[in-house]
């Protein structure tokens, strides 16, 4: 009996939070593309042809990887931090709190959509990317894990800040101070062990390292810089954020007095 | 026997750093009873329907709806639930039939028997032809219509509302009284919060008194105002019996203290 009311309620909550961010499609999928587009125009091929060859491949081949996931990953985030805050600031997040919806569902609910943004803008970059490369997925089955992967861990990680934001400058202070750098380090334009010690052993304390790695790996088939952990990594810290995620929304933090 | 509509026992709740909103608060509403909830601004009534309807933590006590323990079983306690808030908490961007919908799903009905009840309870409310509009353009009148319509749409058999006719104009509160004495005479048990005394004692068969955060009475309208009670501000007035009532109560809590 539970298990249709609990299948009905998570599709509602899909619906409409899926509805949310296509309605304004423009402003919410359109600009990864766009800086995505810009980075392998300037990077991959106005600059790229004077790098050369990283790690055997053209640069624009090397860089792509990364550049899929910075979508992936942003949207994600983005989603459930902007999603998350805006039902707590207009109070409608009292619609689902009387409800009879458990914390677990709402957080499956919130990320789900957050999940399929951030895979839709991952597409959208692929496709607009991967004619411009010589690429060939190999791997496509653990591409699809890792991203998948990443995308839930962000979503995760969006939420927990959509329930600590407290204007909407907060909501975007993570992302601009701590997400974003963690991308740009995260061996997203160069490969780790290029940099200097002790840079390329710190760099192995950031988990953007192994997503990247990953699905560059998936991709391109070359050997692992994070040495195969990224199956290890990725799955515990997802579950470790989506499990304070979920006890924040259990325990009503800033959303019940 | 069947279960209480709603039980309370013992309900305590200090919000942090401010003063004790709720202090051993027990009551029983039973099933199909139409009953108010009096007391002036901060006698702790939203807070009361804030615990019973989980968007407050509930400190110490319990509340069990039709017999389910809130704190225990949640998804059943609320399921046969409907509240109408104080405050506007709708989703301003979305359309009004989106709401709706996205309400009915939270509480298990299908996609396709949350559009049908949708357009019903609009409908019984008079906002069917708003149903695609977003609802910026709404009076404040109609948005406690599309409140009322939100809380109905699931087919509750408990209806909690907060100030349900504040901001109505007389057409629209005498229509809304209707609607409601509709309800209970089909079954639907109502708790109702009001400022005004009028509704009191023409709706409800039975009125609980709140002051300072403790449940001062618990009677019929006649027990508690007198049969020969006038509306106005007279001397046998409803208003002036009722602030008597209430400054009674908070003289002999000061010679107490």
């Amino acid at each position: 009996m539970n298990a249709r009311i609990y299948w009905n309620a998570y599709q509602g909550l899909v619906l409409r939070q899926v509805r949310r961010f296509m309605r304004s499609w423009v402003q919410s999928l359109l600009p990864s593309v766009v800086t995505a587009s810009l980075f392998m125009l300037i990077f991959g091929h106005f600059v790229g042809r004077d790098i050369g060859r990283v790690e055997g491949t053209n640069y624009a081949d090397f860089i792509m990887p990364g550049l899929v996931l910075f979508a992936v990953v942003t949207n994600a985030y983005n989603n459930t931090t902007l999603a998350f805050y805006g039902v707590r600031l207009q109070l409608h997040i009292e619609e689902m709190l009387v409800a009879p919806m458990p914390a677990w569902l709402i957080v499956a609910g919130f990320t789900t959509a957050s999940v399929l943004r951030g895979l839709m803008a991952g597409a959208l970059v692929m496709a607009l990317a991967l004619p411009l490369t010589s690429l060939e997925i190999h791997h496509l089955g653990s591409g699809l894990v890792v991203a998948f992967l990443s995308a839930l861990l962000f979503s995760f990680a969006g939420l927990i800040n959509g329930v600590f934001a407290r204007s909407f400058d907060d909501t975007s202070i993570i992302a601009t101070f701590l997400l974003t750098p963690m991308i740009y380090l995260g061996g997203v334009f160069y490969p780790i062990e290029r940099l200097p010690a002790p840079w390329d052993t710190l760099s192995l304390a950031n988990p953007m390292v192994y997503i990247v790695d990953g699905f560059r790996y998936s991709l391109m088939d070359t050997p692992s810089a994070g040495g195969g952990w990224t199956f290890v990594v990725l799955p515990l810290v997802t579950v470790v954020v989506g499990g304070f995620a979920w006890w924040l929304v259990a325990k009503g933090v800033r959303v019940k007095p | 026997m069947t279960a209480a509509a709603i039980r309370l026992s013992g309900l305590h709740k200090t919000y942090k750093g401010k003063q004790t909103a709720l202090t051993g608060v027990d009551l029983e509403v039973p099933e199909g009873a139409f009953h108010g909830l009096l007391g002036p601004n901060g006698a702790g009534k939203s807070t009361l329907i804030g615990l019973m309807t989980g968007l407050v933590r509930i400190e110490t006590g319990s509340v069990a709806l039709f017999g389910h323990d809130l704190a225990r079983d949640p998804v059943a306690a609320k399921r046969h639930v409907g509240l109408m808030p104080q405050e506007v908490n709708f989703n301003s961007f979305e359309p009004i039939i989106e709401t709706m919908v996205g309400q009915a799903m939270y509480y298990g009905l299908s996609h396709k028997e949350a559009g049908e009840r949708a357009y019903q309870a609009l409908a019984r409310v008079g906002l069917e032809e708003r149903a695609a509009r977003k609802p910026w353009g709404l009076s404040g009148g109609m948005k406690r219509r599309l409140m009322l319509a939100r809380a109905l749409v699931h087919g509750p058999r408990l209806l909690i509302l907060d100030e349900p006719t504040a901001g109505l104009d007389v057409a629209a509160r005498r229509d809304t009284w209707d609607l409601l004495r509709e309800l209970n005479a089909n079954g639907t048990t109502i708790l109702m919060s009001s400022h005004y005394l009028e509704e009191m004692r023409d709706l409800c068969e039975t009125v609980a008194v709140l002051n300072k955060g403790r449940l001062i009475a618990n009677d019929t309208p006649s027990a508690l105002f007198g049969d020969d009670s006038a509306s106005g501000t007279g001397s046998n007035s409803l208003e002036s019996r009722f602030l008597a009532m209430v400054s009674r109560d908070s003289e002999d809590k000061e010679t107490v203290e």
